[in-house]
């Protein structure tokens, strides 16, 4: 081959059309997507220091948990919601679910579901309450800094948070009394907010976990206003591999469990539906709003029993690691073969 | 008036909030507490107006049949859809409609959660072609950007740690895990702590500017 017609090869390489990357990057995701396959992971220090941090917390420790994201970031943020709530109940902690987006409340009740059908030991109103979401951005941190129930009367049914019931908020005034703040987001509000409006002015333990791309962004506020993050889809994977390595037994447990559970908690749903409708058909009252919240749940439910159990239900972050491996692989094989040209028709056009 | 007005309530809103934190005592604490809850109100006011703009400059473009007035209308069909669900309390039993509850559920499980995803997870293709134009050992400092991209892209899979796992102990710093994790938690927290650093002075400098009346843009013109 002449060089002239070399250069004219690589030059035409150098300047690839995009779309012939874009098919590279389509097929290396879908093979793996299709052909799913995982690898251990090694957690680092800020997975790590989650994990521990958790573990170590004495049983019974009040946890609040804001999930701050919408359906775009839910691929990469549900694998790390649903692992660190996991971790949560298996050491019994209270939890205290809510958010400050809008596109959020069906996601909380995702992982109420997660509760109800893997840990069937964790009560409502006794071991975990959902706040559900309150419009304000960080007003709403601002608010609860110094008094919960300015802003939160009632838990997502409606139900009076001071009513004698609510166990789980007995000698709970403030942010104050809560003993770690766990933030999953993806952009404003998010855990930047709670870092700043909360946690630090509470000097209270605050950790989270975000998008890959924005997880830099909040890596000045480590180590002191922030102990640990979980960094897109490979922190969720990493924190899912601390879980199985420390409860595997536990997890194997929910395998057995979960599919039982789920029919045990559509049949209690069912029956709390038909005794609110038999109020409304003898007395013409009833509590309208607790049945449809409970109607939603119940569908949630049925969507839930649809979906596999198996152990791919705790390892979707690892699962995913294998089209973010393969693509990843992808762009460097680009990047060293765009580099190359780059610096072979340079080198001749010095030699011209 | 017209100005005066506004800019009183800048600067007591403005003063109240900055004194509430260096003396977070009655009646500053009371005065944010209520300044706080009359902020969020007035927010899902702005829902309205923002609502109200969405409709005239999509409408607009819609009568125009300006370019791309297709997108305008399909704009407006969902926001009219959406409300007149959530109005309307369509599919659900009761009083009050939240966004987890009837239509507005089943649309937001089957039309947005997928259209959301798909449009974050188109990021991917654009950013794997914007690497490689864009990563070019041209100098020494793209070279250490190159450098740099690479060993984060290693470090976010298995393969990172799977590569350099055979170094000895004494070359431990150069495994590529320890080396992505030496660059977030030293080169890269630093260039954000100075970059955060320099945004919250220009902050602290506007919202001065604001509070004092110096700036009075928000106002908008006569």
């Amino acid at each position: 081959m002449n060089k002239y017609k070399l250069k004219n090869w690589l030059t035409k390489l150098n300047m690839i059309d995009r779309r012939i990357i874009f098919l590279f990057i389509a097929i290396a995701v879908i093979i793996p997507t299709i052909f799913p396959g995982g690898c251990k992971e090694y957690p680092t220090e800020m997975s790590a220091n989650i994990y521990n941090k958790i573990e170590t917390l004495p049983s019974g420790s009040r946890v609040l948990m804001s999930l701050d994201y919408d359906p775009a970031s839910a691929p990469e943020l549900q694998p790390m919601t649903n692992a660190l709530l996991r971790h949560l109940c298996m050491k019994k902690h209270k939890i205290y679910l809510m958010t400050l987006w809008q596109t959020a409340p069906s996601i909380i009740r995702r992982a109420e579901g997660l509760i109800k059908t893997e840990f069937p030991e964790m009560k409502e109103e006794i071991d975990y309450v959902n706040l559900g979401f309150k419009g304000g951005l960080q007003g709403v941190i601002n608010a609860i800094l110094t008094d919960i129930y300015q802003m939160y009367s009632t838990d997502n049914k409606g139900d009076n948070l001071k009513d004698p019931k609510f166990e789980v908020m007995k000698g709970v005034n403030n942010l104050g009394d809560m003993d770690l703040i766990i933030s999953v987001s993806t952009g404003t509000p998010g855990l930047k907010e709670w870092i700043q409006f909360g946690g630090d002015m509470v000097k209270k333990p605050t950790c989270g976990g975000s998008t890959a791309v924005a997880t830099p962004l909040l890596f000045p506020y480590y180590p002191q206003q922030m102990f640990g993050i979980l960094g897109g889809i490979k922190g969720a994977a990493e924190y899912e591999q601390l879980l199985i390595d420390g409860h595997k037994d536990r997890l194997d447990k929910i395998l057995k469990t979960k599919p039982i559970q789920i029919d045990k908690e559509i049949a209690k749903l069912e029956k709390e539906i038909s005794t609110i409708d038999n109020e409304i058909k003898n007395t013409g009252i009833g509590n309208i709003k607790r049945k449809s919240v409970f109607e939603a749940n119940k569908k949630h439910l049925e969507d839930l029993k649809a979906e596999p159990v198996d152990e791919d239900m705790y390892k979707q972050a690892i699962m995913r690691m294998g089209p973010q491996t393969v693509a990843h692989l992808v762009i460097i094989i680009f990047i060293i073969i765009g580099n190359i040209t780059f610096f072979i028709i340079r080198r001749m056009e010095k030699n011209k | 008036m017209k100005k005066q007005i506004p800019l009183l309530i800048t600067f007591i809103s403005g003063l109240v909030m900055i004194i509430a934190i260096f003396i977070p005592h009655y009646p500053f604490t009371k005065m944010e507490k209520w300044f706080t809850v009359w902020f969020n109100i007035i927010a899902v006011f702005a829902f309205i107006l923002g609502g109200g703009n969405l409709i005239r400059m999509h409408g607009n473009k819609i009568y125009k049949r300006a370019e791309g007035w297709g997108y305008s209308l399909v704009a407006i069909i969902g926001f009219v859809g959406m409300l007149t669900i959530g109005l309307l309390q369509i599919g659900v039993d009761g009083y009050f409609q939240r966004v987890d509850q009837g239509w507005t559920d089943k649309i937001y499980w089957n039309i947005i959660w997928p259209l959301a995803s798909t449009m974050f997870a188109l990021l991917a293709f654009f950013v794997a072609s914007a690497s490689y134009r864009a990563f070019r050992a041209k100098n020494v400092e793209a070279t250490i950007l190159l450098a740099t991209a690479i060993i984060i892209l290693l470090a976010r899979t298995f393969l990172g740690a799977v590569l350099t796992d055979w170094l000895p102990d004494e070359l431990a710093f150069l495994k590529i895990p320890e080396l992505a994790n030496w660059i977030m938690t030293s080169p890269n927290l630093a260039g954000q702590r100075a970059i955060m650093i320099g945004i919250a002075l220009g902050i602290i400098s506007t919202s001065l500017k604001i509070i004092l009346g110096i700036e009075r843009s928000y106002l908008g013109s006569d």
